[in-house]
């Protein structure tokens, strides 16, 4: 405190212009670091105010070119078909990701890196992708076993679309692991052109929102 | 001595053919991509190898991606991630630097060797705890979540302290002996005398957040909030790419970095030249 009384008495017998100089000759970095200091905070502080809301749904569309994002037609008819509230929670439609699982080098690929972050993270929720891609992304282990208490009831629902891949336990025995759905007949494909082959809706192996997914199915296979 | 001026005339002409060459071949892909943003579609993908200037120069795929593509936007997100990530790296790294390099403290050898290991492992390993702390502090699709990973450098700890360590050690007594206290001691006396570590630093920590492209396309999937290198690589599809438009944009993403380097030219060669690093 003494420094701090020192230093005003010092500043009380300077004239005003002599008392600004002192203060920007001694103490500027202090000021500048005040000043970055209070912006920072103030912009932290912004964006915790407008932090994003929950997913509703995070759905990734991989290897279309087809605008399916935010505020789209798709998009839109989605949400109204749900009836989620976008003010309260995000709908989240990832169009853009570009990769093919059955290149070696798919692992060092941004999209699948992206891709992967997500599913673990437990931020997708699902993927649509050409049925191929989809197998082996589901024999990889990224996606859920259909057979999952969460999913049985969707599987059962959809029994006559199921996926699956030939998975070999440890003694040896193979079985087939339901891991998507077929939906090269949905409005993806007949009403978006998003894919003009097959395509297949996988979910994540760490999906939160599958209630979410089952209405996304049925949005896209309305009138199939 | 004819014949010795003789051979190293050849010997200089040499070297500079080699030079000639190795520019040509480092500034051909730049020409190639000022070059197509004028082409068409046609033009660009022609396998004809003499077509090399543009039949008609198109300025129009420019205005196409300025408008599609809302590059104001994209400039200032990628400006504020420049400059944050600069701010944040240089203050973080600068005070680190100091403690490893002139302080003594109990497990400074250890601390140290956490920061070198940082440098040691593949950046991909910290994306997922890096995506779960934003996504947990709901910062996702903000300029904080492009910030984030830049918040301090392992790299720039490492610069400085090596900084630091450069300095002679009078000047720090010389100030005890004057009455300063160690924060005194560090803001007036030494942090100012490590200002071209600090400049390297800014320039290097400023071309990794230009060229960050894995960052910004997991964390900023709105194209409002993503940076120009993210929104570069939606552009181009694995399966389809209008070139002319691509290379327009690229072009145009180029701009800040071409501008910085014109301003900092002899601030980047000698952050080069200081810290043996490669941009």
């Amino acid at each position: 405190m003494n420094w701090f009384r020192q230093e005003r008495d010092k500043l009380r017998q300077l004239p005003r212009r002599q008392r600004l100089t002192y203060i920007w000759d001694y103490y500027r970095l202090w000021i500048l670091g005040l000043v970055a200091l209070v912006v920072i905070s103030a912009y932290m502080i912004g964006n915790f105010i407008h932090a994003n809301r929950d997913n509703q749904i995070y759905v990734v569309y991989a290897n279309t070119f087809t605008d399916l994002g935010e505020n789209s037609d798709f998009w839109e008819g989605y949400v109204s078909f749900s009836g989620a509230d976008t003010s309260k929670e995000n709908v989240i439609f990832d169009d853009e990701n570009y990769f093919d699982m059955s290149k070696s080098s798919v692992t060092r690929n941004y999209y699948y890196e992206k891709v992967v972050v997500l599913i673990d993270s437990e931020t997708m929720d699902a993927i649509v992708f050409e049925t191929e891609n989809l197998a082996l992304l589901g024999q990889s282990g990224r996606l859920m076993d259909l057979n999952d208490e969460r999913t049985r009831a969707l599987m059962e629902k959809y029994a006559d679309r199921l996926i699956t891949v030939t998975h070999e336990d440890e003694d040896g025995t193979s079985r087939e692991i339901p891991v998507g759905f077929d939906i090269s007949d949905s409005r993806l494909v007949t009403e978006e052109g998003a894919y003009s082959g097959e395509c297949a809706l996988g979910i994540s192996a760490s999906a939160q929102h599958i209630d979410a997914v089952e209405q996304l199915l049925d949005y896209l296979l309305q009138g199939a | 001595m004819d014949s010795v001026r003789t051979r190293d005339q050849i010997i200089r002409v040499v070297i500079h053919v080699i030079l000639i060459i190795m520019s040509i071949i480092m500034i051909v892909p730049f020409l190639w991509m000022a070059l197509t943003a004028f082409k068409t579609v046609q033009e660009s993908t022609s396998i004809d190898p003499f077509i090399i200037f543009p039949s008609e120069w198109h300025f129009e795929n420019f205005a196409i991606v300025w408008e599609n593509y809302n590059f104001l936007g994209l400039y200032k997100n990628t400006l504020l991630m420049i400059f944050f990530r600069v701010l944040c790296a240089v203050l973080t790294a600068t005070m680190a630097g100091y403690a490893f390099g002139r302080l003594n403290f109990p497990g400074k050898k250890l601390l140290f060797s956490l920061v070198l290991i940082q440098m040691m492992v593949p950046p991909q390993i910290f994306l997922l705890p890096q995506y779960l702390m934003v996504s947990n502090m709901n910062m996702l699709n903000t300029t904080f979540a492009l910030v984030f990973p830049g918040l301090v450098s392992a790299f720039g700890t490492y610069l400085m302290k090596t900084s630091f360590q450069g300095l002679p050690r009078d000047l720090e007594e010389a100030g005890s002996i004057d009455g300063c206290n160690i924060g005194q001691r560090f803001l007036l006396i030494m942090a100012p005398l490590t200002r071209s570590g600090m400049v390297s630093l800014g320039i290097f920590t400023a071309v990794f957040a230009f060229k960050d492209l894995m960052w910004p396309m997991i964390a900023c999937t709105r194209s409002e909030t993503t940076s120009l290198s993210a929104a570069l690589a939606r552009m181009q599809g694995q399966f389809a790419a209008n070139y002319p438009q691509l290379m327009a944009a690229a072009l145009m993403a180029c701009l800040p970095m071409i501008v910085l380097y014109l301003i900092f030219q002899k601030q980047f060669v000698e952050g080069i030249a200081t810290s043996g690093g490669k941009l």
